[in-house]
């Protein structure tokens, strides 16, 4: 279930954070770069709150009614790079993306896979070490999406998740039916690499 | 913004946009996204009401629409308005503003969609990847969408045919608009096997799974299409068309009760005019009065002009009025109809049961007795009878049994049960009529008289044609098309034995001068009843076949 509870905790530390950049700021406003600094790091709270509540509705969405998804003939490319698009605000300086995929179409929903995926690089983002690697190919009939990085603890820079992120993508995925199969996703830690797979069908 | 489609440069900078949203702080920061896309142009509206004045007084190139307007319509019924009446040109793109909480709402609109929609929040990276998408598909489909718009619709669907073959990135548009192409053409059992080709690809369609649903109801298999309808409503529960195909399949299948549940869920889901006007009219077969009054006067709320579309919307409302005993609202909406309806000679007889009813309350002004207005109200009748549709005979029957005019009551549900004698929704509106009044033992004995014996002539007539008896039972076909002009069954028998005898070796020329006689009737009744157009259809083929052209 939803650890309502935790979500709300992590939110209120978000907007506590939010709240005292923005103070930060309007205290700097003769330090121009100074300002912009403490607004960049706001914008950066601001958009984890958006991606915590998005991520606790669909969780919640999935738990009370099921969530439905509306595939559609999508290209994947796109649906990787609005991917890594939305996620470049949250990755630290020393981490980067290498995105790699086939030239494929395949049915999917869009929005909903776009938060597996931000959910998927988010948790990357937060322990990577180097590179996240993040490809999308055809597979079993399916199509399956990975993000792969090698991993440490980022004690002193990341911040604490909630641990919604891979619930959040497991609902997603099973909601792709079709043909009688059902779509999944799971984390793996071996030596040292994460990966996330996502299969749908 | 600049975007290649198709070899066609597709300048956005100069695009008109309309954006339509009910809060001030979301319409500010919108306008802002498009002014980094450099769309300079926007138009800002709060309400459906302000978006449609709009969209009649100027041609935009993009809607940007927020679905949840605050009370009022919302985004889908908007767009749906707008299509009905033919606001939205086709080179005009919809992009549909959703929360969250509302996009399965969005996603679910199988039939009339948007062209795309964004979830907010959104960047304006994000509205630009959507407009692309949207103006993409566009310019895959405008070949298409441009034939169907001059009539060349064998060429639209040739050239869906082709786009839908070539599996591209837009090919599933093309089936759907190649699937509704085929069912509009009555191409029945192509729409069913496009539809099964798409769902053998992907089964999770819902497009595909409801148009198969059309297709099967289209050809006559009604059980398959409840069977498949259903399926889609459990898989898609907020797929809204579904909704409003089961509730016209238990229609047909005369489950007045199921047809009612299904079509409040439709009505709950998105309340458009139509969907409030099919439930007011169930729900009075179902002698739900005060549910039926409540969705008549929502349809007219839920209509930007305050006009009915049709006589039987108005002739339904006004008997909902009539009975609430609401009769200056009745007369201020027949006037307000005049310009509209003044010219058909089916609106003199709604005005005629309107005086009747004024001259029994003494509200007109006329100093005649009651019988002046019975009199006048049954010669109107006796002359239009044949095409006045069922609203306005139901509104001349419930004015009957109002004022006392029991003979002329019986002679309406005569008339009506003939008409109707295998229509449960129809004939459950006449009950509604006298339901609970000190008549109602009498008149339901009469209705259940009518109906009876014309059943019994339409097997009889089935009997012998089972005989293939075709010649003389085409006699007794017309005496019965005759005693009940409005009867589908007995038009379809007719129509049936028609086609037999003009597949016949000789085909002789008093019959093809018997069937060009009887073709513009039937194409009459087809205005009035939509399922019968396959026999105009079917029937002016043969006879093109017969004459050797």
């Amino acid at each position: 279930m939803l650890n309502t509870f935790a979500l709300i905790h992590d939110l209120k530390n978000r907007l506590a954070i939010l709240d005292s950049e923005l103070e930060k700021a309007q205290f700097n406003l003769s330090n121009p770069d100074s300002a912009q600094a403490h607004l960049r790091k706001a914008k950066l709270q601001s958009a984890y709150l958006t991606q915590s509540l998005t991520r606790g509705l669909v969780l919640n969405k999935s738990q009370v009614n099921g969530l439905r998804c509306t595939p559609a003939y999508e290209d994947l490319s796109t649906v990787l790079q609005e991917a890594v698009d939305a996620a470049t605000i949250f990755l630290p300086d020393d981490v980067l993306i290498e995105e790699s995929c086939e030239p494929v179409w395949h049915f999917l929903d869009r929005e909903y896979v776009g938060i597996a995926l931000a959910c998927a690089l988010d948790n990357a983002a937060r322990y990577a070490v180097g590179h996240i690697q993040l490809s999308a190919k055809v597979a079993d009939g399916g199509v399956l999406f990975e993000v792969s990085n090698c991993y440490q603890s980022r004690a002193t820079t990341a911040s604490g998740g909630t641990g919604v992120g891979l619930k959040v993508s497991q609902a997603i995925a099973r909601a792709h039916k079709a043909n009688g199969r059902q779509g999944d996703a799971s984390l793996e830690l071996l030596e040292g690499r994460a990966t996330f797979r996502m299969w749908l069908p | 913004m600049r975007i290649f489609q198709n070899d066609v440069l597709v300048d956005t900078s100069n695009y008109k946009v309309l954006l339509v949203e009910d809060m001030a702080p979301m319409r500010a920061v919108i306008r802002e996204q498009l002014a980094v896309l450099e769309i300079g142009y926007v138009s800002q509206v709060v309400t459906g009401h302000e978006a449609l004045a709009s969209l009649r007084r100027h041609k935009f190139d993009l809607v940007l629409c927020d679905y949840n307007l605050g009370p009022g319509m919302n985004g889908q019924q908007l767009l749906e308005t707008a299509k009905a009446r033919g606001l939205l040109p086709a080179t005009t793109l919809w992009l549909m503003v959703t929360a969250e909480s509302s996009r399965d709402l969005v996603c679910s609109a199988a039939e009339i969609s948007p062209d795309d929609y964004v979830v907010k929040p959104f960047s304006a990276k994000t509205l630009q990847a959507r407009l692309s998408r949207a103006i993409a598909k566009r310019e895959a489909l405008r070949a298409i969408k441009q034939a169907e718009a001059v009539g060349q619709l064998d060429k639209a669907i040739e050239l869906a045919i082709g786009l839908y073959r070539e599996k591209g990135p837009f090919h599933m548009d093309a089936a759907k608009q190649l699937g509704a192409l085929f069912l509009r053409e009555h191409r029945n059992l192509e729409a069913e096997t496009l539809y099964k080709d798409v769902l053998s690809t992907r089964d999770d369609l819902a497009f595909a799974q409801l148009g198969l649903a059309r297709a099967l109801k289209a050809k006559g298999d009604i059980a398959g299409a409840a069977f498949v309808a259903m399926r889609t409503k459990e898989i898609h529960p907020e797929l809204v068309g579904a909704y409003d195909l089961l509730a016209e399949i238990y229609e047909e299948q005369n489950n007045i009760q199921a047809s009612l549940e299904l079509a409040k869920e439709g009505v709950a889901a998105v309340p458009s005019a139509k969907r409030q006007l099919t439930l007011g009219k169930i729900a009075m077969a179902a002698g739900e009065l005060d549910t039926a009054a409540e969705a008549f006067s929502k349809s007219r709320i839920a209509k930007t002009s305050s006009n009915h579309k049709t006589l039987s919307d108005l002739a339904l409302h006004i008997q909902t009025l009539i009975r609430s005993d609401s009769l200056m609202q009745a007369h201020t909406l027949v006037e307000q109809h005049l310009g509209l309806f003044g010219l058909d000679p089916v609106f003199d007889l709604v005005n005629a049961a309107l005086q009747a009813v004024g001259v029994h309350e003494g509200v007109s002004d006329g100093l005649s007795r009651d019988l002046v207005g019975v009199k006048t109200l049954e010669n109107y009748y006796n002359r239009v009878a044949k095409l006045a549709p069922v609203g306005v005979k139901l509104l001349c029957l419930s004015v009957t049994i109002k004022i006392g005019a029991i003979p002329q009551a019986e002679k309406i549900i005569n008339d009506m049960a003939v008409n109707a004698h295998a229509d449960e929704v129809s004939l459950g509106l006449v009950r509604s009529c006298y339901a609970g009044t000190a008549q109602e033992p009498v008149l339901e004995a009469g209705l259940l008289s009518a109906k009876n014996a014309f059943s019994k002539k339409i097997q009889t007539l089935m009997r012998r044609m089972l005989e293939q008896d075709y010649g003389p039972v085409l006699d007794a076909a017309d005496e019965l098309v005759k005693e009940a002009p409005q009867n589908a069954s007995a038009h379809v028998l007719k129509t049936h034995i028609l086609l037999k005898l003009l597949k016949a070796s000789a085909v002789s020329d008093s019959l093809l001068l018997r069937v060009s006689a009887y073709l513009p009737d039937l194409k009459a009744q087809a205005q009035l009843k939509p399922a019968l157009m396959k026999q105009v259809t079917d029937l002016t083929s043969a006879v093109t076949e017969a004459r050797g052209f």
